[in-house]
C-alpha cells in the first residue's frame, strides 16, 4: 500500500530521473539554413547556384570599398579612376592620398581587390575540380558550368596582374594544411595561363545564349575579348620593355577574333548615355557585372552623384572629374579645344564639344532631371546667390565644376528610391573597347593602315565626330588613340591601367590638376576660368604597378613587394 | 484594512500576555538557524554570571536557573545575541538570526547555500538593500561599484537598452567570444535582459562568483563568472504587504560643448583659409555680425542641436507592490511592479510589467513543493530612426542651420537630416512588445530514514514572444527661399517592417543532496543531472514605397522591394555534477567539484568535456591559539583552483563544412538567382574555450567586527580562445578559414574590500566602506603573421588594446615643421600647427626619417578599464538614513573621433575646446591647426585624440527617513519609508565631450542619464 508519503517520493523521483530517459538524439541538432559541400556536388542544380555565386564575387567599379569605413554601405564611391588627372574623388577617401603621392601597402582598394579576386579564384578551383563528378545527364551543361568558371577564374587573374603585376598562380583547391605561402609567378606565366584558360573556355561556349534568362553568363566572345585585353598588356611598355612586336600582333589579332563575332553578335549601341543603362538587347556589352532591383543594387548614383540644390534625392558627391579631362573632349570638328582653329570658346566652353562631354558629365548649364545646374559662385552674394550646385552650396558641392551623369541612373534618384540603389550593369568588357585595343595594337604592330582608322572611326562616329582624316604618323596616331579611349573609356577603370601601362604616369598623373571656376558678375554675366588650380598631384615611377598589400606580405615570406 | 490591524493588536496581545509564576524552574528548547538547522556550540548562560550550558550536536540544551525575573542570554560567534526573562519551566525554542553584517551570512552558491564563513571561493553579494536603493531601468546597473571583481562599463542610457557590460574580474576573451557572465535566477540559467528587467523588490540577494570553485557547478557555462539572483519567498506568519512608489526625472550626464553660429562660423573662415590661403571666406563680416547678433534668426540661425535633442528631462516612475505570508504549509510571495520610463524625446517611452509569484507547498512533513511563475511585459515605443542615425546628426549638425522656423515649420539643414524630424512623432514609430512567461517547479522529498538526504526535481519552462513594428515616414521639411517664402521638400513614400518572434526553453534537473555533521565532520555533498532544450522561431516582412499611410500593414504596401525571411534556432546542452564539501570542527574546509557537459555546438567527438576544481579554506579564529587575540574576531584564508568553460563562443555549427544560401546571388537575364556561397572551412575538432582559475584570500574581522578586510589575488589564463588563423594565412588562400582554439589570454589582479561600521549610540551608527578591483590582462598566443611590425604586434599586450601613431605635440612653426618626420601621405597639405608623430621605426627596425606604417605602436589598453572602485559609506540617525556611493575607474582610455572630436568633420560642427587650437600667433595651443578637411595628417588614429578615460562619479546618493508611529500603526501601516535620491550626480573625468562609461568614440549613442528620484515605502 503506498501511502501518501510514498507518492510524493515517487513523483519527485519521477521527476528527478525524466533527466536520464532523455531522448538520445537532443544534442543531435542540425542545421536549417545551410547545406553541407557533399550536398553541393551530388545535385546538379546546386553546382548551379554556386556557379551563380561565383559570378556574385565579381568585383566591379560600382563596389570597390574604402576600408577606413567600416559602415556596410560604404562602398560603390571610390572608382579606382579617381586615382588618375580625370577625377577628383571626396575628401574623405583614401585615394585623395593616392593624389598626393602616397600609394602603399596598406592601400585598401588594393587590399580589397586582392583578397576578392583570390576568393573568387579559390571558388573557382573547387568547382574546376569538382563538377566533374556531379551526377547528371546533362554533360553539356557541366561542360558549360566549367568553362564559364574557367574564364572567371582567368578573370580574376587578369584583374590582378593588371594592377600588381606577376601574381601567385593558384589553380588547386588550397587545403589548410598545404604549403599557403606560394611566390608569385611571372607576368608572362600568368599571360600564359590567362590566355590559355580563354582558349578553352571559348572553345566550349557559345557566343551568346538563346534563352533570355541565360543572358550575363560569359561568352565566347568575353574569352576572347579578355585574352585580346590581356596580350594589349602584355605588349604595352610597361610589360614589354624591349618592345617585342609580335605581341602586338597577337594582341591585335585577338581583338580580331572578337570582331569577327561582329554584327551577328556586337556592335555598338547607338546612345552613348543609355549604353550603361540598357539591359537587354544591348550588343556593345561583352562582359559585366549584372545588378538588378531591389535584390542586387549598388550606391553608385548616391554615392558619386552632385548634390543640386534643392536636393530631393540625396548624394553624397564623391565624383568632380577634372578639368584636365574636360580638355581632352575634342571639339565637334574634331580639334582639341586647345588646338589652333578649334573654335573653342572660353567664355563658352561647352559649345561644339563632343557629344560624350554632356553624356558623361554635368557641367555649368547641363539639364538634368528638370534643373539647370549651375556651378558658378557670386560674386556678390548680395546680388545673386550662388549656383545650385556650387562649391559654397552645401557639403557635397562640386569641387571642380563638374559632376558625373555616366553611369547615374537618374530614375533612381528620388528621395524614396535612392538610399534601395541602381541597378545599371559595370560594363567590364565592350566592344567599343575591343576597337581601341585594335587600333592601338595593329598601331603599334605595323603603323596606321585602314584598319586602324575604320576601327576608330567607327568609335568615334557614334559620338557624331568626325573620321579621322588618314594623315597620322605612328607617333601622332598613338596620341590620338590614347586621347580617344580617355575619352571612349571615361570613368570605366581604364585610365588607370593604361597610363601605367604606358609609363606615362610622370607625364599625366604628376603635376596640375585644374577645376573650372566659374564667377557670376554683378551684371549677370558669368566669367570662366577654366585653368583654376585645384591641386598638385604627386607620382612616381614605381607607382606603375600598385604594392602588394602589406598584410599579404605579413603572411606570406616568399612574397617579393613591388619596387 | 480591518484584518491587519486585528492581526497586528492580536500578535501584540499575545507578546504581551503576562506569564504564570513559579518556583523550580527549569528550562530546555533547541537553538536553531534561520533556516531551521540545528546550531551546536550555543552559549546559554545565566545573564550577569557565567554559569551556563551549551547546546549539544543537535543543538538542545537544558538549564535550570535558580528563580523567576531571571535572564537567559544566548550568543553564539557570528549570531545575534539573544535574551529572555525566564518566569517560569518551559521550553524555549530560539531562533538566531545572523549578526547584521556578519561572516554567517547564508551565501547562495551554485545549487544551494553555505553560511558565508564555510565559503571557500571568491562570492561576493549584493543585497536587496542596496539594489533598490539604485532607482535604475536596468538592474545590471545597480551592481557598479557596489562589489570588487565586478568591471562595468554602461554604454547607454537609452529606456529599456541600458544595460551594463559586465566584466567578471576582467576581460580574458577576444575574437567574439562574449565576457558576459552567466545568470540564474533561482537556479535556472536565463538570459542577462531575464535578470536586468526583473524588478528589484522581488530580489532576495544577488551573489556574484568569481572563482574556479564557486562556478565550477556550472561547468562549460561558467568560465565569464555568475551572477546568482534568489528571489524573496514568503514566511509563514501574517500577510505582510508592502507597496513602494517612487518618481523622478533623468537628465544627460554630460554634453559636448558646441559652438555656436558666430564662433563657428569665425572658424570656418579660418579653416577654409588654411586650406587654401587664396580662398574667399565662408562667410561675410556682414553675415558674422549677423551671427554674432542674433537678429533675423530664421536667416542667421544658431541652432544648439544637442540642446534640442537633449536638453530635456526624462520622467520615470516605478510602482511595486508585494505581499507575503503564508501558513506552516504554504507560503506566498506575489509581486506586481510597473515601471514606465520616459525618453529625452517625447517619442521613446519604456514601459515594464513585472509579476512573480513564489508558492511554496509542505505536501507532507518531508516533501516540499515550490512553484515560482513570473511574468514581465516590455513594450518600448521609439522613433523609426536608429539611435545611430539620430546621434550621428545631433552631433554633426552645425549651428548656423535651422532646425525650425519662427513660423514652426521644421527645416531641412543643408544636407544632412534633421533630427528633430527624426525623432518627431510625425515620423513613424518603432514599437517594440516582449513578452516573458518563466516557470520553475521544484519537490525536495527528504529521504525518511537517511537523516540529511534528499532529492530534488526541478522542472523550468519558458516562453517569450517578441514582436516589432517599425513604420517609417516621411516628415515635411522646408528651406526658406531669399524672397521669404519656404519650399517643402520632396515627399518620400513610407515603409513598414514587422518581425514576430518566439522561443521556448525546457530545463530538467535531478539533484540528490546529503547533508549531515558527525561529530567534528561535516559532510555536505551534491549530485546533479541537467538537460536543457532552447528553441526559437522568427519570421519578418518589410515593404516599402507606400503611397499612403492609410493602412499600416503590409499587404497595403506594393511587393516590388518586399523583404520576407524566416530564422529557426535549437541548442541543448546535458549535464552532470557532483560537488563534496567537508569541514573538520569548522576549522578545515575543503570542496572538490567535477561537472560534466555535452554542447550541441561542438562536433559529437568534442562534446564532452569535465570540469573539476578544488578550494579549501582555513578558519584560523576557530584555533585554540586565536582565542586570546582579542581585536581579532574572524580570520580566514582561503586558495582555490579549477577549470571551467565557455562555448559562447562566435561559431555556430563551426564543425560542418557548409554552403551557404545566398538570395539574389546573382541575376542572369534580369532575375536574380540563389546562389551557394562557401563558408568558413569546416574545423571538426572545434571546442569551448578552457579557463584556468586560480584564486587566494584573506578575510579578517577585527575590532569587534567594526573592521572587516577580504583581499584576494586572481589569475585565469584563458586557453583555446576561437581565432582564426586568418592573421597569418595569406589572403591567396582565397577562403574564411575555421575557427581553432588558439588563442590564450592570461589575466590576473587583486580585490580589496574593506568595511567599517560603528554604532555610536543608540541614535547613531555609521558604515564606510571600499571596493577595489585591479584586473589587467595580457595575449599570450593570437595567431599572428609571423612578419608583422613589433610595434602592431598585440600578442604580450593587452585585449582590446589601441594601436595608433604617437603624437608628440604640435609643428609650432616653419622651423619645427622642417625638422621633424612626417607622413609621406600628406606633404602636401601639412604644415605648422599640424600633428607631430614619433618616429619610432622603419623597415629595418629603426627609426627612418619618415612616419609611416612602421611607427604605428601600442598605445593604451583600450576602453575597458584596469582599475574599478567603488566607495560606499552611510550615517543613521534615529529614523534618518544618508548613504552614498562613488564609483570609479582608472586605466582605461577612449579615441574620440568624428565629430565627437574633431572640428568640421563631414561639414559637421565644433566642440568649444578649438577655440584653444594653434595659429601662428598661438603656436603652443593644445589642438592642431584648423581645417575642412578631416582625412588629413592630424586625423590618423593617434595618441593625440585617445584620452584618459579614468573617472570618479557620484553613481548613488540617498537620503531616507522611516516614520514609525501610532498614526502610521492606525492606517495599518507598520512603517513607512521617504526618501530621495540622485543617480550619476556628478562625474569627475578628464575625457572631453563624453560620458567616460561610453564605448562609442563617435558619440553616437543615447547619453547616460543622471537621474533624481523621490519615493514612498510603505509596509503593511
Amino acid at each position: 500500500m503506498i501511502n501518501k508519503k510514498h507518492k510524493w517520493l515517487i513523483g519527485a523521483l519521477m521527476l528527478a530521473t525524466a533527466t536520464f530517459s532523455c531522448k538520445k538524439d537532443l544534442l543531435d541538432i542540425k542545421p536549417i539554413d545551410f547545406v553541407s559541400d557533399v550536398a553541393v556536388f551530388q545535385d546538379i542544380t546546386l553546382t548551379n547556384q554556386f556557379v551563380n555565386d561565383i559570378y556574385g564575387s565579381l568585383l566591379s567599379g560600382f563596389e570597390r570599398r574604402d576600408f577606413g569605413w567600416t559602415e556596410g554601405w560604404a562602398s560603390g564611391f571610390s572608382l579606382l579612376d579617381m586615382m588618375t588627372d580625370d577625377i577628383e574623388g571626396h575628401n574623405d577617401l583614401p585615394l585623395n592620398k593616392v593624389q598626393a603621392g602616397d600609394l602603399n601597402s596598406q592601400f585598401s582598394e588594393g587590399t580589397q581587390m586582392w583578397a576578392a579576386n583570390y576568393a573568387l579564384i579559390r571558388k573557382a578551383n573547387t568547382l574546376i575540380a569538382r563538377i566533374d563528378g556531379v551526377p547528371t545527364t546533362n554533360t553539356a551543361l557541366k561542360a558549360r558550368l566549367k568553362a564559364e568558371t574557367k574564364f572567371l577564374r582567368a578573370f580574376a587573374y587578369a584583374e590582378l596582374i593588371k594592377a600588381f603585376g606577376g601574381v601567385p598562380l593558384i589553380t588547386v583547391e588550397q587545403g589548410v594544411n598545404d604549403d599557403l605561402e606560394v611566390p608569385r609567378n611571372t607576368y608572362a606565366e600568368c599571360v600564359a595561363f590567362i590566355v590559355k584558360e580563354c582558349d578553352e573556355a571559348a572553345a566550349v561556349l557559345a557566343p551568346s545564349y538563346p534563352d533570355a534568362a541565360d543572358l550575363g553568363r560569359a561568352t565566347k566572345g568575353a574569352a576572347l575579348a579578355l585574352k585580346a585585353r590581356t596580350l594589349l598588356f602584355y605588349a604595352s611598355p610597361l610589360n614589354n620593355p624591349g618592345n617585342t612586336l609580335s605581341r602586338w600582333d597577337d594582341a591585335a589579332k585577338a581583338a580580331q577574333q572578337v570582331m569577327a563575332l561582329a554584327p551577328a553578335t556586337y556592335s555598338l549601341y547607338p546612345d552613348y548615355y543609355q549604353l550603361f543603362m540598357t539591359k537587354t538587347g544591348n550588343k556593345e556589352v561583352i562582359f559585366a557585372k549584372k545588378f538588378a532591383r531591389p535584390g542586387r543594387t549598388h550606391q553608385t548614383a548616391w554615392m558619386l552623384h552632385m548634390s543640386i540644390r534643392p536636393n530631393p534625392w540625396g548624394a553624397w558627391g564623391a565624383f568632380h572629374a577634372t578639368q584636365n579631362l574636360v580638355d581632352s573632349y575634342e571639339m565637334k570638328n574634331g580639334l582639341l579645344p586647345d588646338q589652333p582653329g578649334s573654335g573653342y570658346d572660353e567664355q563658352n566652353p561647352y559649345a561644339n564639344r563632343d557629344s560624350r562631354l554632356d553624356r558623361s558629365m554635368l557641367f555649368n548649364g547641363s539639364q538634368f532631371k528638370g534643373f539647370t545646374v549651375e556651378t558658378f559662385q557670386s560674386a556678390d552674394l548680395s546680388v545673386f546667390p550662388d549656383g545650385n550646385a556650387a562649391e559654397r552650396t552645401n557639403g557635397d558641392r562640386t569641387k571642380t565644376g563638374y559632376g558625373l551623369r555616366k553611369f547615374i541612373d537618374d530614375r533612381y534618384l528620388t528621395s524614396d528610391a535612392v538610399y534601395q540603389g541602381g541597378d545599371n550593369d559595370w560594363i567590364y568588357m565592350r566592344y567599343a573597347e575591343v576597337l581601341l585595343n585594335y587600333a592601338e595594337a595593329r598601331n603599334e604592330f605595323s603603323g596606321p593602315d585602314g584598319t586602324v582608322y575604320d576601327a576608330l572611326d567607327a568609335v568615334r562616329a557614334r559620338a557624331g565626330q568626325p573620321a579621322l582624316p588618314r594623315t597620322f604618323t605612328q607617333a601622332t596616331l598613338r596620341d590620338k588613340i590614347r586621347n580617344e579611349r580617355r575619352v571612349e573609356l571615361c570613368f570605366e577603370e581604364h585610365r588607370v591601367y593604361d597610363v601605367r601601362r604606358w609609363k606615362l604616369g610622370m607625364t599625366y598623373f604628376n603635376g596640375p590638376i585644374y577645376r573650372m571656376n566659374i564667377i557670376k558678375n554683378a551684371d549677370g554675366t558669368l566669367t570662366y576660368n577654366r585653368r583654376a588650380l585645384l591641386e598638385n598631384r604627386v607620382y612616381k615611377e614605381s607607382y606603375n604597378l600598385f604594392p602588394i598589400p602589406q598584410i599579404e606580405i605579413e603572411r606570406n615570406r616568399k612574397l617579393t613587394p613591388n619596387p | 484594512m480591518k484584518r491587519f490591524r486585528l492581526l497586528i493588536v492580536l500578535l501584540v496581545f499575545s507578546l504581551a500576555l503576562p506569564e504564570a509564576f513559579a518556583q523550580s524552574i527549569s528550562v530546555s528548547g533547541t537553538v536553531k538557524d534561520k533556516l531551521g538547522k540545528e546550531i551546536p556550540g550555543v552559549s546559554v548562560v545565566i545573564k550577569g554570571t557565567t554559569n551556563g550550558v551549551s547546546t549539544g550536536t543537535d543543538g538542545k540544551y537544558a538549564i535550570t536557573v535558580p528563580k523567576a525575573g531571571t535572564t537567559l542570554v544566548f550568543s553564539f560567534i557570528g549570531m545575534t545575541t539573544q535574551e529572555f526573562l525566564i518566569t517560569k519551566s518551559e521550553t524555549i525554542n530560539v531562533t538566531l538570526d545572523e549578526a547584521a553584517n556578519s561572516l554567517n551570512d547564508v551565501v547562495i552558491v551554485g545549487f544551494g547555500s553555505q553560511k558565508r564563513s564555510n565559503v571557500t571561493g571568491s562570492v561576493a553579494t549584493v543585497n536587496s538593500k542596496q539594489l533598490v536603493q539604485t532607482p535604475v531601468g536596468d538592474l545590471s546597473n545597480a551592481l557598479a561599484g557596489r562589489t570588487p571583481g565586478v568591471i562595468t562599463k554602461q554604454p547607454s542610457g537609452e529606456p529599456g537598452a541600458d544595460a551594463t557590460q559586465i566584466y567578471i574580474r576582467g576581460n580574458s576573451t577576444f575574437g567574439g567570444g562574449t565576457m558576459e557572465p552567466l545568470f540564474v535566477i533561482d537556479g535556472i540559467v536565463r538570459s542577462g535582459r531575464d535578470f536586468g528587467q526583473m524588478d528589484p523588490n522581488e530580489i532576495e540577494s544577488v551573489s556574484i562568483l568569481k572563482d574556479a570553485s564557486s562556478a565550477a557547478i556550472f561547468g562549460v557555462k561558467g568560465a565569464n563568472g555568475v551572477v546568482l539572483v534568489t528571489t524573496k519567498r514568503g514566511k509563514a506568519g501574517q500577510l505582510s504587504a508592502n507597496y513602494s512608489f517612487n518618481y523622478g526625472f533623468s537628465q544627460v550626464t554630460r554634453l559636448p560643448d558646441a559652438l555656436g553660429s558666430y564662433e563657428y562660423a569665425v572658424l570656418y573662415n579660418e579653416a577654409k583659409l588654411n586650406d587654401n590661403p587664396n580662398a574667399t571666406p565662408e562667410f561675410s563680416l556682414d553675415r558674422l555680425e549677423s551671427f554674432r547678433n542674433g537678429n533675423d534668426p530664421d536667416v542667421n540661425p544658431n541652432t544648439n542641436w544637442m540642446d534640442l535633442v537633449l536638453g530635456g528631462t526624462a520622467p520615470r516612475m516605478q510602482h511595486n507592490l508585494s505581499l507575503s505570508g503564508g501558513s506552516e504549509k504554504t507560503k506566498y510571495f506575489t509581486s506586481f511592479g510597473y515601471l514606465d520610463e520616459d525618453g529625452l524625446y517625447s517619442s521613446l517611452n519604456y514601459r515594464r510589467y513585472n509579476v512573480r509569484t513564489n508558492l511554496d507547498i509542505q505536501a507532507t512533513s518531508t516533501t516540499k513543493i515550490s512553484v515560482d511563475l513570473s511574468a514581465r511585459m516590455e513594450n518600448k515605443q521609439s522613433p523609426p530612426a536608429s539611435i545611430d542615425n539620430i546621434f550621428e546628426h545631433t552631433m554633426r549638425n552645425p549651428p548656423i542651420f535651422p532646425a525650425r522656423f519662427s513660423n514652426g515649420l521644421l527645416a531641412a539643414p543643408g544636407v544632412y537630416p534633421n533630427p528633430l524630424a527624426l525623432i518627431s512623432e510625425e515620423s513613424g514609430y518603432n514599437r517594440n512588445s516582449s513578452n516573458y512567461f518563466l516557470s520553475n517547479f521544484q519537490v525536495v522529498q527528504q529521504i525518511p530514514g537517511v537523516e540529511g538526504l534528499s532529492i530534488k526535481g526541478v522542472l523550468a519552462f519558458d516562453r517569450n514572444f517578441n514582436y516589432n513594428k517599425i513604420w517609417n515616414q516621411w516628415v515635411p521639411l522646408y528651406i526658406r527661399n531669399a524672397d521669404g517664402t519656404y519650399t517643402v521638400s520632396a515627399q518620400s513614400k513610407s515603409s513598414l517592417s514587422k518581425g514576430y518572434g518566439e522561443g521556448q526553453g525546457l530545463e530538467l534537473q535531478g539533484h540528490i543532496n546529503y547533508d549531515r555533521r558527525f561529530g567534528k565532520h561535516g559532510i555536505s555533498a551534491l549530485a546533479l543531472v541537467l538537460q536543457k532544450e532552447n528553441q526559437g522561431t522568427g519570421i519578418y516582412g518589410a515593404r516599402n514605397s507606400y503611397e499612403s499611410s492609410a493602412l499600416q500593414i503590409l499587404n497595403f504596401g506594393p511587393a516590388l522591394n518586399e523583404v520576407l525571411s524566416d530564422g529557426e534556432s535549437k541548442t541543448a546542452l546535458r549535464s552532470a555534477a557532483f560537488r563534496l564539501n567537508y569541514d573538520f570542527d569548522g576549522k578545515y574546509l575543503f570542496q572538490a567539484s567535477l561537472r560534466r557537459d555535452e554542447s550541441e555546438n561542438f562536433a559529437p567527438k568534442e562534446r564532452v568535456g569535465y570540469f573539476p576544481a578544488f578550494s579549501a579554506g582555513w578558519l584560523i579564529t576557530r584555533e585554540s591559539f586565536m582565542q586570546n587575540v582579542k581585536f581579532v574576531d574572524f580570520l580566514k584564508l582561503k586558495a582555490s583552483y579549477g577549470t571551467l568553460g565557455s562555448d559562447r563562443i562566435p561559431s555556430r555549427f563551426g564543425y560542418y563544412n557548409r554552403y551557404n544560401l545566398v538570395p539574389n546571388a546573382y541575376p542572369f537575364g534580369g532575375v536574380p538567382n540563389t546562389g551557394l556561397t562557401p563558408g568558413a572551412i569546416a574545423n571538426e575538432n572545434l571546442t569551448w574555450e578552457t579557463s584556468i582559475k586560480m584564486d587566494a584570500g584573506i578575510e579578517a574581522k577585527l575590532f569587534k567586527n567594526q573592521l572587516s578586510v577580504d583581499f584576494t589575488l586572481f589569475k585565469e589564463r584563458r586557453k583555446d580562445i576561437l581565432a582564426t588563423r586568418s592573421l597569418s594565412v595569406p589572403l591567396s588562400f582565397g577562403a574564411a578559414l575555421p575557427s581553432e582554439n588558439i588563442g590564450i589570454v592570461e589575466n590576473k589582479g587583486l580585490e580589496l574590500v574593506l568595511n567599517h561600521n560603528k554604532q555610536l549610540s543608540a541614535d547613531w551608527s555609521y558604515f564606510i566602506g571600499g571596493n577595489f578591483t585591479y584586473a589587467k590582462n595580457k595575449i599570450i598566443e593570437a595567431a599572428e603573421a609571423s612578419n608583422i611590425p613589433e610595434g602592431k604586434r598585440i600578442t604580450g599586450r593587452p585585449n582590446g588594446g589601441y594601436y595608433g601613431y604617437k603624437a608628440v605635440g604640435i609643428f609650432r612653426d616653419a622651423a619645427d615643421y622642417a625638422a621633424s618626420p612626417k607622413p609621406t601621405a600628406f606633404l602636401n597639405s601639412t604644415g605648422p600647427g599640424d600633428i607631430k608623430y614619433e618616429d619610432i621605426s622603419g623597415p629595418n627596425g629603426i627609426p627612418d626619417g619618415v612616419i609611416d606604417d612602421f611607427d604605428i605602436t601600442y598605445l593604451g589598453n583600450g576602453t575597458l578599464p584596469q582599475i574599478l572602485y567603488g566607495i560606499n559609506g552611510g550615517v543613521n540617525f534615529k529614523g534618518f538614513e544618508l548613504n552614498f556611493l562613488l564609483q570609479g575607474a582608472a586605466q582605461s582610455q577612449q579615441l574620440l573621433t568624428q565629430n565627437a572630436a574633431w572640428a568640421f568633420h563631414n561639414g559637421g560642427r565644433v566642440n568649444a575646446e578649438w577655440l584653444d587650437r594653434w595659429t601662428p600667433a598661438r603656436p603652443d595651443a593644445p589642438l592642431p591647426r584648423l581645417t575642412l578637411n578631416t582625412n588629413g595628417n592630424n586625423y590618423l588614429v593617434s595618441s593625440f585624440w585617445l584620452q584618459n578615460s579614468s573617472y570618479i562619479r557620484l553613481k548613488n546618493v540617498e537620503f531616507a527617513y522611516t516614520l514609525k508611529n501610532k498614526v502610521l500603526t492606525k492606517i495599518g501601516a507598520k512603517n513607512l519609508r521617504i526618501y530621495a535620491q540622485g543617480q550619476n550626480l556628478f562625474t569627475i573625468t578628464d575625457l572631453l565631450n563624453l560620458d567616460p562609461e561610453n564605448t562609442n568614440g563617435i558619440g553616437r549613442y543615447y547619453p547616460q542619464q543622471k537621474t533624481y528620484t523621490f519615493g514612498v515605502n510603505i509596509q503593511f
